[in-house]
């Protein structure tokens, strides 16, 4: 699910967690100059490690659950509109299901079709996101269904 | 290098790292947030919707003028409930969900004696509670999603969806 870059963080954080200095910031024989331009001798290098290690790890603790509720909002009205797009679509078939359906076979097997293809974890599938988690403009099931019920509500007009 | 000098590069690179891994949190927690707030909206209006779609079609369909009349009603107090997560759209929500619900179920009923004196048979399970079925079946459980994944929706790996 997540990006690329987000899940090189993710186990960047994980691993942070569980294992030993060098998992994250490499070793001094990773193959990593001794000196970092002309200024950096071996000891402020050793020095910028052990540090900044230390202050990532307290910059991940300090965040703990920020932003997760800005998240939060900054999505839900665009998860409100699909499910009530999808809740219409349904709707729509099963109401002329329940009017015209026994005389109508394909409609009710579209009834039965739509709840499987208008699942949340298909219409919310990654392939219709960025890895920003935004709205792609790629074909969703949700525009194919309701050009099916518009068909079917044509029909019983 | 003295003593000083040392302790003011420990601050700094203690600096740099504590910017670094907040910024890498932060961007992490929001895009977990964005992830979860998809999936509350689209379970909490998911309902709104089968009811709206209903409501649409009574509308045009050729039923009784009374079960015309109530949709146009409930369509009215759904137009009033926007989408967003503030305080004001969560209050009107919660105030007219209600109220939709109730009126939907009197709409419901009309209709099901409607289809009754129609055909003589019995209406194939027109009710609130196919109505809620189609919905837990298609957005699965509001609360299952905190605690685990929706048995009934996980039929793809979780982490295909957001």
């Amino acid at each position: 699910m997540p990006s690329d870059k987000k899940r090189t963080s993710r186990q960047v954080i994980s691993m942070s967690m569980s294992s030993s200095d060098d998992d994250i910031w490499g070793s001094e024989s990773d193959g990593a100059p001794e000196a970092i331009g002309s200024t950096e001798t071996v000891e402020v290098r050793k020095l910028r490690l052990i540090h900044s290690k230390r202050g990532y790890l307290d910059g991940i603790s300090s965040s703990k659950e920020e932003n997760l509720q800005k998240g939060f909002d900054d999505s839900f009205e665009q998860g409100a509109v699909l499910g009530k797009r999808v809740g219409k679509v349904l709707g729509g078939l099963y109401i002329l299901g329940m009017l015209h359906g026994r005389f109508d076979e394909k409609l009710t097997d579209d009834l039965m079709e739509a709840q499987k293809e208008l699942k949340i974890n298909k219409v919310l599938s990654t392939k219709h996101f960025d890895e920003n988690c935004n709205l792609l403009g790629v074909p969703n099931p949700i525009d194919k269904w309701e050009k099916i019920l518009t068909e079917h509500q044509k029909r019983y007009l | 290098m003295d003593f000083d000098e040392t302790l003011d590069l420990e601050e700094q690179f203690y600096r740099d790292g504590f910017e670094e891994g907040r910024h890498e949190n932060l961007t992490h927690n929001y895009l977990e947030g964005k992830q979860y707030g998809l999936q509350v909206g689209f379970q909490r209006y998911i309902l709104i919707g089968l009811i709206e779609g209903v409501c649409n079609a009574v509308k045009s369909q050729n039923v009784s003028s009374a079960a015309q009349k109530n949709a146009c009603l409930i369509l009215d107090m759904v137009n009033k409930i926007s989408m967003g997560n503030d305080e004001v759209s969560v209050q009107t929500y919660e105030t007219n969900i209600v109220k939709i619900r109730n009126k939907f179920r009197l709409l419901l009923l009309a209709l099901s004696r409607y289809v009754k004196e129609q055909d003589s048979l019995p209406s194939l399970g027109l009710s609130f509670q196919s109505v809620e079925k189609i919905s837990k079946i298609v957005a699965g459980e509001l609360s299952s999603y905190v605690e685990s994944d929706a048995a009934e929706v996980s039929s793809q790996p979780q982490n295909e969806m957001w």
